[in-house]
């Protein structure tokens, strides 16, 4: 999943302005809570079917982070 | 009534706001005070006029939130990102819950009222905007009820006078084994070793908080369940001691007290599917209250703050700024009550 997945996702389905959500933005300074965490998490799992826990998601530095995380779990398995 | 909020791993937004930490002293008991306020040093982007306003420059008094239960100061980011650029907003971790020290069970609302003014004392904080949600409302309704001319506006949002039956039985029903399982009097959970009696717990909680029933029609319903869930399984033994003392404060007296409120402006709302304190719950409470208005929120329960977070937030502000609240899509026209006779201030 893209930097701009990541980042849409968190504005249309989290609720998030769009304005503070840059690559190098930590999670706070980027708005980014438990709930924008939670609702990414789910939108993950609903279109990969792969269970990811918003606590492993708060670990991400960045958005830049989160969203190579997110990538991560959204890469089909072998 | 046991809250909870997007409190978790990550910290508050920072950057563009400034935030204050003030220790305090009441009686004995250490709490703390939170003060956010746009960072003067940071650029801050203009906040967002709520439609139909006309401009008015942005001067309220600063807000005093008081939570839920389960709520800490830290548990407001999206309101505090949506009022901060307009007035500063105070939080506090009053005695007995966030970081403050445990309040005695025999202390109750009178207490924590007194404290809350101590507060507004010690900031030299003459009059301020009161939001009192849940658990916090009756603090607030104290503080407008005794003392109206510190008290520039009130909203409570998910109050009830009395907790409804099923509720207060639920509520002892969880405090009896948080406080047997914290004693050793219970192993923790009769669990079978997957933590399938201490989920189903939790998710009776959420079930109080949560309209199971509206699911399909209270926006992000889902997603605040999973966040509710989540912090109620990761609470530990000695925060669900706190849990439980506030959950058995919300048992004892009646939670708004008689006598009413006069000469304070008063916004009461919830959600339109809240099943925790119903509509009518709330209805009763502005009913007490000289010229309040009640609205609800729609496609919202309870938990409307995390649910419609921005909604919440611009029927927040514009009550604070004196703007309009009729013709909202989101809320309800709202109603202004008759007071019944017992509650008739005076």
């Amino acid at each position: 999943m893209t930097f701009e997945q990541v980042k849409e996702i968190l504005t249309t389905k989290g609720g998030l302005p769009a304005a503070p959500i840059a690559p190098d933005a930590s999670l706070a300074s980027a708005n980014i809570d438990s709930m924008a965490l939670v609702v990414l998490s789910m939108q993950v799992e609903e279109g990969t079917g792969v269970e990811v826990s918003e606590d492993v998601l708060a670990q991400a530095a960045t958005v830049a982070e989160l969203a190579e995380l997110v990538g991560r779990y959204a890469e089909p398995r072998a | 009534m046991t809250l909870s909020s997007t409190a978790g791993p990550v910290p508050v937004a920072a950057g563009l706001w400034h935030e204050q930490h003030v220790p305090l002293y009441w009686r004995g008991l250490r709490y703390t005070a939170r003060v956010v306020r746009p960072d003067p040093s940071q650029h801050v982007p203009p906040a967002p006029s709520p439609p139909g306003d006309t401009g008015t420059p942005a001067v309220t008094e600063p807000l005093l939130l008081l939570g839920g239960a389960l709520q800490d100061m830290y548990s407001w980011p999206r309101l505090e990102r949506r009022i901060a650029p307009w007035t500063p907003i105070v939080l506090v971790d009053l005695p007995g819950t966030g970081t403050a020290d445990d309040l005695a069970p025999d202390q109750g609302f009178d207490f924590l009222a007194d404290a809350a003014l101590h507060l507004l004392d010690h900031l030299a904080l003459p009059r301020v905007n009161v939001l009192g949600t849940s658990y916090g409302a009756p603090i607030a309704y104290r503080i407008a009820q005794r003392h109206p001319d510190r008290v520039a506006r009130l909203l409570l949002a998910g109050t009830t006078r009395r907790v409804p039956a099923p509720v207060r039985a639920l509520l002892r029903e969880v405090a009896d084994h948080l406080e047997a399982v914290v004693r050793g009097e219970e192993p923790p959970a009769q669990d079978d070793g997957t933590g399938t009696a201490r989920r189903e717990n939790a998710e009776r909680l959420v079930d109080l908080l949560i309209n199971k029933g509206a699911r399909e029609r209270v926006e992000q319903s889902d997603a605040a369940r999973r966040l509710l869930c989540r912090q109620f399984l990761r609470t530990a033994p000695t925060e669900a001691l706190r849990n439980a003392a506030c959950h058995r404060r919300l048992l004892g007296a009646d939670l708004i007290p008689d006598g009413g409120i006069r000469g304070v402006p008063a916004l009461v709302f919830t959600g339109e599917h809240d099943i925790t304190t119903t509509p009518d719950d709330n209805r009763s409470v502005a009913a007490t209250i000289e010229g309040a208005a009640f609205v609800l929120l729609r496609h919202a329960d309870h938990m409307a703050h995390l649910e419609r977070d921005g909604e919440y937030a611009e029927l927040v502000l514009r009550f604070l700024r004196d703007l309009p609240l009729d013709g909202l899509p989101f809320c309800t026209s709202p109603e202004y009550l008759p007071q019944p006779s017992a509650h008739r201030a005076g």
